[in-house]
Protein backbone atom coordinates (compact mmCIF):
# COMPACT_ATOMS: atom_id res chain seq x y z
CA UNK A 1 0.00 0.00 0.00
CA UNK A 2 1.52 3.28 -1.04
CA UNK A 3 1.32 6.55 0.83
CA UNK A 4 -0.57 7.94 -2.17
CA UNK A 5 -3.23 5.27 -1.69
CA UNK A 6 -3.59 6.13 1.98
CA UNK A 7 -3.88 9.81 1.16
CA UNK A 8 -6.44 9.20 -1.58
CA UNK A 9 -8.49 6.91 0.62
CA UNK A 10 -8.38 9.41 3.48
CA UNK A 11 -9.74 12.05 1.12
CA UNK A 12 -12.50 9.73 -0.08
CA UNK A 13 -13.43 8.87 3.52
CA UNK A 14 -13.53 12.50 4.63
CA UNK A 15 -15.66 13.51 1.66
CA UNK A 16 -18.11 10.64 1.85
CA UNK A 17 -18.41 9.33 5.39
CA UNK A 18 -21.08 11.80 6.54
CA UNK A 19 -23.37 10.97 3.66
CA UNK A 20 -22.86 7.22 3.92
CA UNK A 21 -23.34 7.34 7.69
CA UNK A 22 -26.58 9.32 7.31
CA UNK A 23 -27.77 6.89 4.65
CA UNK A 24 -27.11 3.95 6.98
CA UNK A 25 -28.75 5.71 9.90
CA UNK A 26 -31.81 6.39 7.77
CA UNK A 27 -31.99 2.81 6.59
CA UNK A 28 -31.42 1.14 9.94
CA UNK A 29 -32.79 3.69 12.45
CA UNK A 30 -30.09 2.42 14.77
CA UNK A 31 -27.02 4.58 15.50
CA UNK A 32 -24.85 1.70 16.65
CA UNK A 33 -25.61 -0.44 13.62
CA UNK A 34 -25.12 2.56 11.35
CA UNK A 35 -21.67 3.08 12.87
CA UNK A 36 -20.75 -0.59 12.48
CA UNK A 37 -21.92 -0.66 8.87
CA UNK A 38 -20.10 2.57 8.10
CA UNK A 39 -16.91 0.94 9.29
CA UNK A 40 -17.61 -2.20 7.28
CA UNK A 41 -18.41 -0.20 4.14
CA UNK A 42 -15.14 1.71 4.24
CA UNK A 43 -13.19 -1.36 5.28
CA UNK A 44 -14.39 -3.05 2.09
CA UNK A 45 -13.56 0.09 0.15
CA UNK A 46 -10.03 0.05 1.53
CA UNK A 47 -9.56 -3.64 0.69
CA UNK A 48 -10.72 -2.95 -2.86
CA UNK A 49 -9.05 0.41 -3.17
CA UNK A 50 -6.79 -0.66 -6.02
CA UNK A 51 -9.90 -1.08 -8.18
CA UNK A 52 -11.93 1.69 -6.59
CA UNK A 53 -9.22 4.30 -7.11
CA UNK A 54 -9.44 3.71 -10.85
CA UNK A 55 -13.10 4.79 -10.95
CA UNK A 56 -14.26 8.37 -11.53
CA UNK A 57 -15.56 10.11 -8.36
CA UNK A 58 -19.25 9.67 -9.17
CA UNK A 59 -18.81 5.92 -9.62
CA UNK A 60 -16.80 5.72 -6.41
CA UNK A 61 -19.78 7.30 -4.66
CA UNK A 62 -22.16 4.86 -6.32
CA UNK A 63 -19.91 1.96 -5.30
CA UNK A 64 -19.90 3.05 -1.66
CA UNK A 65 -23.67 3.38 -1.50
CA UNK A 66 -24.18 0.05 -3.23
CA UNK A 67 -21.97 -1.66 -0.65
CA UNK A 68 -23.73 0.17 2.18
CA UNK A 69 -27.16 -0.77 0.81
CA UNK A 70 -26.14 -4.42 0.41
CA UNK A 71 -24.84 -4.55 3.96
CA UNK A 72 -28.17 -3.28 5.24
CA UNK A 73 -30.05 -5.81 3.15
CA UNK A 74 -27.73 -8.65 4.18
CA UNK A 75 -29.40 -9.25 7.47
CA UNK A 76 -28.32 -6.23 9.43
CA UNK A 77 -31.79 -4.73 9.45
CA UNK A 78 -33.15 -7.42 11.71
CA UNK A 79 -30.31 -6.94 14.16
CA UNK A 80 -30.90 -3.19 14.11
CA UNK A 81 -34.56 -3.61 14.88
CA UNK A 82 -33.74 -5.87 17.81
CA UNK A 83 -31.22 -3.40 19.16
CA UNK A 84 -33.54 -0.43 18.65
CA UNK A 85 -36.21 -2.24 20.62
CA UNK A 86 -33.78 -2.99 23.43
CA UNK A 87 -32.60 0.62 23.42
CA UNK A 88 -36.20 1.85 23.62
CA UNK A 89 -36.86 -0.43 26.57
CA UNK A 90 -33.67 0.75 28.27
CA UNK A 91 -34.65 4.36 27.59
CA UNK A 92 -38.06 3.83 29.19
CA UNK A 93 -36.47 2.35 32.29
CA UNK A 94 -33.94 5.18 32.46
CA UNK A 95 -36.66 7.80 32.16
CA UNK A 96 -38.70 6.14 34.90
CA UNK A 97 -35.72 6.24 37.27
CA UNK A 98 -35.11 9.98 36.83
CA UNK A 99 -36.01 12.21 39.78
CA UNK A 100 -37.42 15.75 39.67
CA UNK A 101 -33.93 17.31 39.39
CA UNK A 102 -33.59 15.82 35.98
CA UNK A 103 -36.89 17.32 34.80
CA UNK A 104 -35.42 19.73 32.22
CA UNK A 105 -33.10 17.13 30.77
CA UNK A 106 -35.95 14.69 30.74
CA UNK A 107 -38.18 17.09 28.79
CA UNK A 108 -35.48 17.62 26.18
CA UNK A 109 -34.84 13.90 26.01
CA UNK A 110 -38.53 13.17 25.66
CA UNK A 111 -38.77 15.72 22.88
CA UNK A 112 -35.90 14.10 21.00
CA UNK A 113 -37.35 10.67 21.67
CA UNK A 114 -40.61 11.86 20.07
CA UNK A 115 -38.66 13.09 17.03
CA UNK A 116 -36.76 9.80 16.95
CA UNK A 117 -39.96 7.80 17.07
CA UNK A 118 -41.71 9.96 14.46
CA UNK A 119 -38.75 9.70 12.09
CA UNK A 120 -38.62 5.97 12.73
CA UNK A 121 -42.24 5.67 11.54
CA UNK A 122 -41.58 7.41 8.22
CA UNK A 123 -41.46 5.26 5.09
CA UNK A 124 -37.87 4.07 4.69
CA UNK A 125 -37.15 6.04 1.52
CA UNK A 126 -38.42 9.29 3.03
CA UNK A 127 -36.58 8.64 6.28
CA UNK A 128 -33.33 7.92 4.44
CA UNK A 129 -33.58 11.10 2.38
CA UNK A 130 -34.48 13.20 5.40
CA UNK A 131 -31.58 11.75 7.39
CA UNK A 132 -29.12 12.31 4.56
CA UNK A 133 -30.29 15.90 4.43
CA UNK A 134 -30.34 16.84 8.11
CA UNK A 135 -27.66 14.52 9.54
CA UNK A 136 -25.43 14.19 6.47
CA UNK A 137 -25.89 17.78 5.32
CA UNK A 138 -26.21 16.66 1.70
CA UNK A 139 -28.00 18.67 -0.97
CA UNK A 140 -30.87 17.21 -2.97
CA UNK A 141 -28.48 16.83 -5.93
CA UNK A 142 -25.96 14.89 -3.84
CA UNK A 143 -28.68 12.69 -2.37
CA UNK A 144 -30.02 12.08 -5.86
CA UNK A 145 -26.55 11.07 -7.10
CA UNK A 146 -26.10 8.71 -4.18
CA UNK A 147 -29.52 7.09 -4.48
CA UNK A 148 -29.78 7.29 -8.26
CA UNK A 149 -32.85 9.53 -8.10
CA UNK A 150 -33.63 12.83 -9.80
CA UNK A 151 -33.07 15.81 -7.51
CA UNK A 152 -36.74 16.80 -7.99
CA UNK A 153 -37.85 13.42 -6.64
CA UNK A 154 -35.57 13.89 -3.65
CA UNK A 155 -37.08 17.31 -2.93
CA UNK A 156 -40.60 15.94 -3.28
CA UNK A 157 -39.93 13.05 -0.89
CA UNK A 158 -38.26 15.40 1.55
CA UNK A 159 -41.32 17.61 1.48
CA UNK A 160 -43.56 14.59 2.14
CA UNK A 161 -41.33 13.52 5.02
CA UNK A 162 -41.46 16.96 6.60
CA UNK A 163 -45.23 17.13 6.20
CA UNK A 164 -45.66 13.74 7.89
CA UNK A 165 -43.28 14.72 10.66
CA UNK A 166 -45.06 18.01 11.19
CA UNK A 167 -48.35 16.16 11.63
CA UNK A 168 -46.82 13.56 13.93
CA UNK A 169 -45.11 16.15 16.13
CA UNK A 170 -47.93 18.65 15.85
CA UNK A 171 -45.68 21.45 14.65
CA UNK A 172 -45.85 23.36 11.36
CA UNK A 173 -43.74 21.73 8.66
CA UNK B 1 -21.84 20.38 -0.52
CA UNK B 2 -23.32 23.39 1.18
CA UNK B 3 -24.72 25.12 -1.85
CA UNK B 4 -27.45 27.23 -0.27
CA UNK B 5 -29.55 27.20 -3.44
CA UNK B 6 -29.83 23.44 -3.27
CA UNK B 7 -30.29 22.83 0.42
CA UNK B 8 -32.93 20.26 1.10
CA UNK B 9 -33.75 21.71 4.49
CA UNK B 10 -36.22 24.52 4.80
CA UNK B 11 -34.60 27.46 3.07
CA UNK B 12 -33.88 30.51 5.12
CA UNK B 13 -34.20 33.30 2.58
CA UNK B 14 -33.55 36.82 3.76
CA UNK B 15 -33.09 35.76 7.36
CA UNK B 16 -36.64 34.47 7.68
CA UNK B 17 -36.95 32.58 10.97
CA UNK B 18 -36.80 28.85 10.59
CA UNK B 19 -39.72 26.75 11.71
CA UNK B 20 -40.11 24.78 14.89
CA UNK B 21 -39.68 21.57 12.96
CA UNK B 22 -36.25 22.73 11.78
CA UNK B 23 -35.25 23.37 15.36
CA UNK B 24 -36.29 19.88 16.36
CA UNK B 25 -34.56 18.36 13.35
CA UNK B 26 -31.36 20.29 14.06
CA UNK B 27 -31.33 18.99 17.64
CA UNK B 28 -32.05 15.48 16.42
CA UNK B 29 -29.30 15.70 13.79
CA UNK B 30 -26.76 17.01 16.30
CA UNK B 31 -27.49 14.01 18.47
CA UNK B 32 -26.81 11.59 15.63
CA UNK B 33 -23.99 13.20 13.68
CA UNK B 34 -20.69 11.40 13.73
CA UNK B 35 -18.15 13.63 15.49
CA UNK B 36 -14.88 14.49 13.83
CA UNK B 37 -12.89 12.58 16.44
CA UNK B 38 -15.05 9.49 16.07
CA UNK B 39 -14.68 9.66 12.30
CA UNK B 40 -10.90 10.04 12.48
CA UNK B 41 -10.69 7.15 14.94
CA UNK B 42 -12.74 5.02 12.61
CA UNK B 43 -10.52 5.98 9.66
CA UNK B 44 -7.38 5.15 11.64
CA UNK B 45 -8.86 1.76 12.54
CA UNK B 46 -9.54 1.00 8.90
CA UNK B 47 -6.15 2.10 7.60
CA UNK B 48 -4.06 0.67 10.42
CA UNK B 49 -0.65 2.12 11.24
CA UNK B 50 1.20 3.82 8.42
CA UNK B 51 4.30 1.68 7.77
CA UNK B 52 6.11 4.69 6.36
CA UNK B 53 5.76 6.71 9.55
CA UNK B 54 5.67 4.01 12.20
CA UNK B 55 9.02 4.21 14.00
CA UNK B 56 10.99 1.00 14.12
CA UNK B 57 11.55 -0.17 17.69
CA UNK B 58 15.17 0.43 18.69
CA UNK B 59 17.19 -2.77 18.93
CA UNK B 60 18.67 -3.78 22.23
CA UNK B 61 22.48 -4.02 22.27
CA UNK B 62 23.68 -7.54 21.59
CA UNK B 63 26.72 -9.05 23.31
CA UNK B 64 29.37 -10.23 20.82
CA UNK B 65 29.16 -13.79 22.14
CA UNK B 66 25.43 -13.84 21.44
CA UNK B 67 25.71 -12.73 17.84
CA UNK B 68 23.98 -15.20 15.54
CA UNK B 69 26.04 -17.28 13.20
CA UNK B 70 25.98 -16.08 9.65
CA UNK B 71 26.31 -18.03 6.46
CA UNK B 72 29.49 -16.27 5.50
CA UNK B 73 31.14 -17.04 8.83
CA UNK B 74 30.30 -20.69 8.43
CA UNK B 75 31.55 -20.72 4.84
CA UNK B 76 34.76 -19.02 5.89
CA UNK B 77 35.37 -21.72 8.49
CA UNK B 78 34.72 -24.46 5.93
CA UNK B 79 37.11 -22.91 3.43
CA UNK B 80 39.80 -22.54 6.09
CA UNK B 81 39.36 -26.19 7.11
CA UNK B 82 39.62 -27.35 3.48
CA UNK B 83 42.79 -25.36 2.97
CA UNK B 84 44.32 -26.84 6.11
CA UNK B 85 43.34 -30.35 5.02
CA UNK B 86 44.67 -29.83 1.50
CA UNK B 87 48.02 -28.53 2.62
CA UNK B 88 48.52 -31.16 5.34
CA UNK B 89 48.34 -34.05 2.85
CA UNK B 90 51.07 -33.89 0.19
CA UNK B 91 50.00 -35.26 -3.17
CA UNK B 92 52.03 -38.45 -3.62
CA UNK B 93 50.34 -39.45 -6.84
CA UNK B 94 49.26 -42.70 -5.22
CA UNK B 95 45.60 -43.26 -4.55
CA UNK B 96 44.78 -43.98 -0.97
CA UNK B 97 43.90 -47.57 -0.30
CA UNK B 98 41.31 -46.39 2.14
Amino acid sequence: VSRDDRAAFTLLFREQHRGVHAFLLGRTSDPETAHDLLQETFLRAWRRFDDLAELPPQRQTAWLYTVARNLVVDGYRAAATRRATLAAVAQDRHTQRDGPDAADASVARDELARVDAAIGRLPVDERTILTMSVVGGLTSGQIGDALDLPAGTVRSKLHQARTRLGHALEVPA
Amino acid sequence: MTDASDRTRTPDPAGEPRGELDGLLDAWAARHQLGTQDAERLLAGILGPDPATTPVAPMAPVAPAALPATWWAQLSQQVAAAVVLGTSRPDTGVASAA
